[in-house]
Order: C-alpha cells, then sequence, then structure tokens
C-alpha cells in the first residue's frame, strides 16, 4: 500500500485572527514496511502532518492519496471507517481513554468494531498483563506509551502513526517502544513516528527534517 | 481478562458516568436542585392559585358584616386563621336579618384559645349556631351535616385531628364530630363549636375577664349574609351602609374580602411571574452552561475516540446516551423531592406565605413536573445541538488544543 502526500500545505487561524502556515509544500510517499520519521522541533508541523495523513485535518493545500485516491476529500464516516482498518494512530496525548482499563482500551477496537476477540497475548507480549485492569492514569510513563502503541497496532493496520512515543521516557522503555514500532514495521506495517528524539535515528529509516 | 468487555456506545457511556463518579454525581445535584427549585416555586403559584379559587367558590357568604375597627382582624382570621377575639352586639344579627334582599343571616363569634395547658394549642375557636350555620357546612362532607351539639367541636382539617378523637379547649373535653376537608384558608387552623359552649366557656370564673366578652352579652364576631335571589350584592350592600353606617357597621361582599386577598395575591403573582420567568431563564442558562462545560471538558476523549475509528455520529450517541441518563433522572428525582417536600411542608408555607394554599389536583402536579422535565429535555437538547454543531464545524484532531485552550 501507498501513502503520498503530494505539495500539501496548512494554515491555521489564531485566536486573536491571524492566519499563519504550519506547513507548506510537503512531498513523501509511504509504502509497506518502511519507517519514517518526522522530525523536528516542537511547533514544527510534526502532530499536524500526522493529523492530515490520517484524515483527522484536512490540508489547506495539496493532495494525500491512499493507493492513488485521494483521501482528504472523503466524507468524515469514510475517514472514520480508513481509521478503524487500515491507520493506527498513537496521539501524543490523546489515545486512551480514561474510564476504561488497559485491557478494555487496548480490546475496544475489536471488541467494539468486529465483535470478536480481545487482546490478551498481545498484552502479554507488551508486557502490560500486570497492569491489564489498571486505569490509565494509574500508569506509569512507559508503559502509558506502550499501551498506546498497542491500541493503535491491535487492528494490524496498514499504517502505524504514533506521536512522540518516547518523549519524557528513560532508555530502557524508550528502547521497549522502538522495538515494538520495529517489529510491527518488519511485519509489513508502514510506521510513521513524528519525533524530536534522536534515540530513533538510524540509517534504515526515512528521515523527513521539518521547520 | 476480568473486566468486561465493551460492545455497544452504551457501555462507554456508562462507564464514563461511572469512572467520574463526583463529577456525575455534582452534574445530577446542579440540575436536580434547579429543577427542584423551578418546580416547587411553579407548585407554590399553582397551589395559591387553587388555594384562592376554592375560597372563592365556597365561602358560602354572599356578604360579611364586621365593625369597621375589626376589618383586618376578622380577614386575617378568616384568611389566615391568625387567632383573634372580636365582638359586638348580637342586635346586629335581628337588624341585618330585617333588611330588604337579605336571605339568610348566619353568625360566628371567635375566641382566641390560649397557649397555656388548658388548650391543645393556640387555635381559632369560632362558636356557630348550628342551625342559621351555612358557612362551615359548605366544607363538610356529608356525614359532617348533621347539627352540632354542645361537647362537640368541628376541627380544622390542620388540626390533626380525626372524628370521635377528643379535643382541649378552655379545660374542656370537646369530641370531634367532624373535620372539614382542607379549605386553604384559616378555617384550617381553626374549630367550630355551639354558641352554648362559647357562653359556657365565658360563664367561666376561670376565665372570666380573659376573654372580651360575657355569657349575657350575647355577642358575635362577624354576620354572614346570603343575599335573595333577583337582588344585586351591591344593593344589599348600600341599603345595609346607609341605614346602619352610624353604628359602626362595615359591609363587605366576599368577592371583596376575597377581592383584596386576590390583590395581594396578585401582587405576589406578578412579582412571582416575574420572578418565576426570570428563574426559569436563570435555571435553563445554569443547566446550559453545566452541560456545555461538561461537553467542552470531554474534547481530549472524542479526539482519541476518533483516532480509533469511531465516526462523528458514534461519538454523539454515545454523548447523548449520557446526556440523557443525567437528565431523566436528575429531572425525576429532583421532581420527586421536591414534589414529596412541598407536599409535607405545604401548611409551614401557607402560614409564612399567607395566602391560601391548597395543593392543586394530582393531574395539575403532573403536568407542572412534565413542565418542568420538558423545560430540561430542551435545555439539555439545545446544549446538545450547540456541541454537535461546534463539534461539527471543528476538526477533530483540533479538539485537544481547544480543550487545553
Amino acid at each position: 500500500m501507498k501513502l503520498e502526500l503530494r505539495n500539501v500545505k496548512r494554515d491555521f487561524v489564531s485566536r486573536s485572527g491571524c492566519h499563519y502556515t504550519c506547513i507548506e509544500d510537503v512531498n513523501m510517499e509511504i509504502h509497506s514496511g518502511e519507517f519514517h520519521l518526522l522530525y523536528g522541533a516542537s511547533g514544527s508541523g510534526k502532530t499536524t502532518l500526522l493529523n492530515i495523513m490520517t484524515g483527522m485535518l484536512r490540508p489547506t493545500e495539496g493532495q494525500v492519496l491512499l493507493d492513488g485516491t485521494e483521501i482528504q476529500g472523503k466524507k468524515e464516516q469514510e475517514l472514520a471507517l480508513l481509521r478503524r482498518k487500515s491507520f493506527g494512530y498513537a496521539m501524543q496525548n490523546a489515545s486512551l481513554l480514561n474510564s476504561l482499563t488497559v485491557a478494555e482500551n487496548i480490546s475496544l477496537p475489536l471488541t467494539f468494531f468486529s465483535g470478536t476477540g480481545t487482546a490478551e497475548e498481545q498484552l502479554k507480549k507488551a508486557g502490560l498483563w500486570k497492569v491489564r485492569n489498571s486505569y490509565p492514569s494509574e500508569l506509569s510513563g512507559g508503559e502509558y506509551r506502550r499501551c498506546t502503541i498497542l491500541r493503535a497496532l491491535v487492528i494490524q493496520p496498514d499504517f502505524l502513526f504514533a506521536d512522540e512515543p518516547t518523549a519524557n521516557l528513560d532508555d530502557t522503555n524508550a528502547e521497549i517502544i522502538i522495538e515494538m514500532l520495529e517489529h510491527l514495521r518488519e511485519q509489513g506495517t508502514a510506521v510513521v513516528v513524528a519525533t524530536h528524539d534522536k534515540r530513533f535515528m538510524e540509517d534504515s529509516r526515512q528521515i523527513h527534517e521539518l521547520g | 481478562m476480568k473486566t468486561g468487555k465493551i460492545t455497544g456506545l452504551h457501555g462507554i457511556a456508562f462507564r464514563n458516568l461511572r469512572y467520574q463518579s463526583f463529577k456525575t454525581a455534582v452534574l445530577f445535584l446542579l440540575v436536580c436542585m434547579m429543577i427542584a427549585a423551578l418546580f416547587v416555586s411553579k407548585l407554590l403559584v399553582a397551589s395559591m392559585e387553587a388555594g384562592m379559587q376554592k375560597t372563592c367558590e365556597k365561602i358560602g357568604a354572599d356578604l360579611i358584616v364586621v365593625p369597621d375597627r375589626y376589618v383586618d382582624t376578622v380577614q386575617n382570621a378568616l384568611f389566615e386563621g391568625k387567632a383573634c377575639t372580636v365582638n359586638f352586639s348580637r342586635e346586629w344579627v335581628e337588624w341585618l336579618s330585617q333588611t330588604e334582599g337579605v336571605e339568610r343571616v348566619s353568625y360566628q363569634l371567635f375566641l382566641a384559645t390560649l397557649t397555656a395547658g388548658c388548650c391543645d394549642g393556640e387555635n381559632q375557636l369560632i362558636a356557630i349556631d348550628p342551625q342559621s350555620d351555612f358557612v362551615v357546612k359548605a366544607w363538610l362532607s356529608k356525614e359532617g351535616k348533621t347539627p352540632l351539639e354542645d361537647g362537640e367541636i368541628i376541627t380544622g382539617s390542620a388540626l390533626g385531628k380525626k372524628a370521635g378523637d377528643s379535643v382541649r379547649y378552655f379545660n374542656r373535653e370537646f369530641r370531634v364530630k367532624a373535620v372539614l376537608e382542607e379549605t386553604g384558608m384559616g378555617y384550617d387552623n381553626s374549630a367550630f363549636i355551639t354558641y352554648q359552649d362559647a357562653y359556657d366557656i365565658a360563664a367561666d370564673p376561670m376565665y372570666v375577664g380573659t376573654l372580651p366578652f360575657s355569657a349575657e352579652e350575647e355577642s358575635v364576631s362577624s354576620v354572614l349574609l346570603q343575599v335573595k335571589e333577583g337582588y344585586a350584592l351591591s344593593e344589599v350592600e348600600q341599603s345595609i351602609c346607609s341605614a346602619y353606617r352610624k353604628e359602626g357597621m362595615s359591609v363587605y361582599s366576599s368577592g371583596e374580602l376575597v377581592g383584596a386577598l386576590a390583590k395581594q395575591f396578585h401582587a405576589y403573582q406578578g412579582y412571582g411571574t416575574w420572578f418565576e420567568w426570570i428563574f426559569v431563564i436563570m435555571a435553563a442558562v445554569s443547566i446550559f452552561a453545566v452541560y456545555v462545560v461538561n461537553i467542552r471538558q470531554r474534547y481530549h476523549e472524542f479526539a482519541c475516540m476518533s483516532s480509533m475509528g469511531f465516526s462523528f455520529r458514534q461519538i454523539m450517541v454515545m454523548l447523548s446516551e449520557e446526556l440523557a441518563v443525567n437528565v431523566l433522572t436528575a429531572g425525576i428525582v429532583g421532581i420527586a423531592i421536591a414534589g414529596g417536600m412541598f407536599a409535607l411542608f405545604h401548611l409551614a408555607i401557607r402560614s409564612s406565605v399567607g395566602l391560601p394554599l391548597l395543593l392543586p389536583g394530582l393531574w395539575q402536579i403532573l403536568e407542572i413536573g412534565l413542565f418542568i422535565l420538558f423545560l430540561n429535555i430542551l435545555v439539555s437538547m439545545i446544549a446538545y445541538l450547540y456541541a454537535v454543531l461546534r463539534l461539527r464545524n471543528t476538526e477533530m484532531a483540533l479538539l485537544v488544543k481547544e480543550e487545553n485552550g
């Protein structure tokens, strides 16, 4: 599968009414099994670009194509379906529902949309079995990040998007996250990570500098 | 896994309510209190209207004659049940019965009971002539309509007695013959005895000097008249006034006495209507604000659900389920609590308001309850639609920023 960005631009209007351009003229091609890094400082537009790729934001100009089909013009319902089936998205600050336990959060996309399966196996593999009955607010930073990744990959998406998955994590926890993502890429999923964490830097990964 | 599977939107809605139990409880309490306050204010106005209407319907007499200087006192005794002792010569009864256009005459004598141990409470005791009475009878059920005898008493509904009980006034035991149906006026706190019993009390050496009349005086406190058919009230009123003005007689039609009360009521009602509408608007705005703030605090969660693949419609259905639970439970509980409290304390409320107050019929109470519930549902729907419109015009990814801002 291929996700393609052509001349993507996104403007915003601030509260004071000023227009400003967040990202401009972004071109990118993401294929299955690739690992892409959106690298840049805070405010460089990494999150905005991820949101545009997942259909959570629409570009002001340019095209987002999935296997040659424009997605930015799709209806909200169709974009939701796309996220449900093909896009796993681990947002930085909004990836788990606080009122559900870890196990419920992770298996929610499976139980809710397909009506089958639990994430028991994945929880064990990710070392989260112990905290399966805890609420997100009770988790450590490392556990929380692993949960968000696990929740995004549980649907076995074609594309996995992760926003700052290792922010504020120690080396051990960051390594676990990076391994999880790498393992996913090896299985054929395209992984796109927005980060300013140098621990992600590796020759095999495609780096897109923003800002 | 120990935790249950979440398979429906209602499951998420329920878990949200349960997880944020403090916020849910605060929201519930806020809405509940608003609804209860609104319900009580509407019920109060309806009770006043019911009380006024019944008083007008059942006051029985066309004209009431009292001495000039006691008009307010008698009015207070009649409508508010304030105990008083007023008396003037019984000669008036004879004079009035001979006036042209007067069909029937009835008279009453007021005796304020004492707070001392001799009496079961401070009530208005009213002596009536069972033969000529047509006022008290109007409030009695069929069984109580046989003439009152010496040693017997008819009690107002607020005195908490039932037929066959005994009650003690001025060191005398009276057997309760009947209980008046609720009048909404002073009669509810009054008790009725025969003239003979009143004079016996006046003749008791223990109370000579306590009561401002003696057994020999043959006093009365108010005279009540029914006018013959074909005569205008104003005509009879005028002829009594011109004949007996010098005796210090004041003649009021029941309508005028009730009218004075009605004026007071309308003043209340006038302010009340304004106050009620201001209150309705304030309550509606507060409930709206509570709902909108609650929805705005959920943007983070909506964005999270959207990233998982929940559609906008699904998120809104979940939100509506949560709102519905709150709106209906808080509304029904608020109305039930307020209704119960009002029914329990309506007598105390009546004495503080100083107006006839009758609980409206069940259907009217239901009508008010349904109106309040409808208002709550309407406000919540407006808040919900406001949220839907706002969310529809906002890209999901921006919600997180909005909530943080």
